[in-house]
């Protein structure tokens, strides 16, 4: 995704990478007090966006979650910002390309190439869904949307203190769906935020809902 | 803050609408299956402050609506869209039920200038194990920084939400 990565013109390998990370775990990797110095090798994978942790048994420590969170922890500092780690759900295991008992087994990391990119718009207009086969794209970064198809419309939610820019990524989805022809929005906005306000007031096919000044309040509503 | 009655009433009105055009997608998806519908898309902004201070029964209510919307419109162009300071499912608070929560495809935490903590996460990223280790990429503008998930690729991944010079353009 992202942007390409390059050392001074010339792209990294997965070999390269390989010898870097097993020097930054050998330093850092520290379990129960003792490194673990040349007990794992790792592989990577530059075109599927995974590596492995691949450690030669017998070693002096479990090989499970906590284990894989460490790791996570010093890759995704020490890979900054040629890759972004992913962050994970859980330790995962991968079966190995080796016939050895010792080496049967992985833990897996995900991750993608170059780090995260934003996007610049002159106008909140010129942000437009795009059609890719039977889905609608809306860009959310480079090289990163949110896509929508008809058999399967992901519903969206955000989340966010206020000024955290809750409001404008929520305004660029709204336009991108907006942009999409035959499309239909109901905005609910019980604080009539005027950004919102303006975008419906200036656009078709848009309901806007927001409370009256002289409405009761709801401790006398009846359900209806 | 209080929502008001006329305000709930037209909200609950809108979202019954919602569900009609669901089920009238659902029939003429039985006559043509490969139809494809324009998209119908529902934004509950600030989502919290619908449900604050509503009697429990109206509460409810309101919710089942949004829990409808969630799980049937999916398959056919329906949208559900909610924003909020937090998207708790539970408590006083309640500003979507976790079954609704659990549908959204495309889940965004947005945290200003700090760091990802654990307690940011609660909500829409519980199953993170390590939200300290996520590396959040700056560039020289501080808002729009978060995590994104999405539901295609069912990955976690750092945000940086597009920056929009002209908001009125």
């Amino acid at each position: 995704m992202f942007d390409s990565i390059t050392s001074k013109g010339t792209s990294l390998t997965n070999a390269d990478l390989e010898d870097f990370s097993e020097s930054v775990l050998n330093s850092a990797l520290k379990v129960e007090e003792s490194s673990i110095t040349h007990a794992f090798s790792v592989k990577f994978d530059l075109k599927s966006g995974t590596f492995d942790f691949i450690p030669q048994l017998p070693v002096s420590f479990s090989i499970d979650g906590n284990l894989a969170q460490k790791i996570q922890q010093i890759m995704a500092g020490a890979l900054y910002p040629v890759l972004t780690l992913l962050p994970m759900n859980g330790p995962v295991f991968t079966r190995e390309n080796s016939s050895r008992l010792s080496s049967m087994r992985g833990l897996r990391f995900y991750f993608k190439l170059g780090i995260a990119k934003r996007l610049f718009y002159h106008k909140l207009s010129d942000i437009k869904a795009v059609k890719k086969g039977n889905s609608w794209h809306i860009p959310l970064m480079a090289g990163y949307d949110y896509v929508l198809n008809t058999s399967s419309a992901p519903h969206f939610g955000i989340e966010g203190k206020s000024g955290a820019g809750k409001t404008v990524l929520e305004l660029s989805l709204i336009q991108g769906i907006w942009s999409i022809p035959n499309s239909h929005l109901v905005i609910c906005d019980p604080k009539l935020d005027l950004h919102l306000y303006q975008f419906a007031n200036s656009h078709e096919r848009v309901n806007y809902l927001t409370p009256a000044v002289n409405d009761n309040p709801s401790v006398f509503f009846v359900a209806g | 803050m209080i929502i008001r009655a006329f305000f709930l009433s037209q909200v609950k009105a809108e979202l019954s609408k919602a569900l009609d055009v669901i089920h009238q997608r659902q029939q003429q998806l039985l006559k043509e299956p490969n139809k494809e519908f324009g998209f119908y898309c529902v934004v509950i902004d600030e989502a919290l402050a619908i449900t604050a201070g509503l009697p429990k029964r109206d509460r409810d209510d309101y919710l089942s609506q949004l829990d409808s919307l969630a799980l049937l419109g999916r398959s056919c162009g329906v949208v559900l869209a909610v924003t909020g300071q937090a998207l708790s499912a539970s408590g006083n608070a309640v500003a979507i039920s976790t079954q609704a929560r659990d549908q959204l495809g495309l889940k965004i935490l947005l945290v200003g200038n700090a760091n990802v903590t654990a307690q940011d996460c609660r909500f829409l990223f519980a199953n993170l194990v390590d939200p300290n280790s996520v590396v959040i990429t700056r560039d020289n503008f501080s808002k729009g920084l978060g995590l994104v998930y999405r539901e295609a690729d069912g990955r976690v991944m750092p945000l940086l939400a597009p920056y929009i010079e002209n908001l009125e353009g």
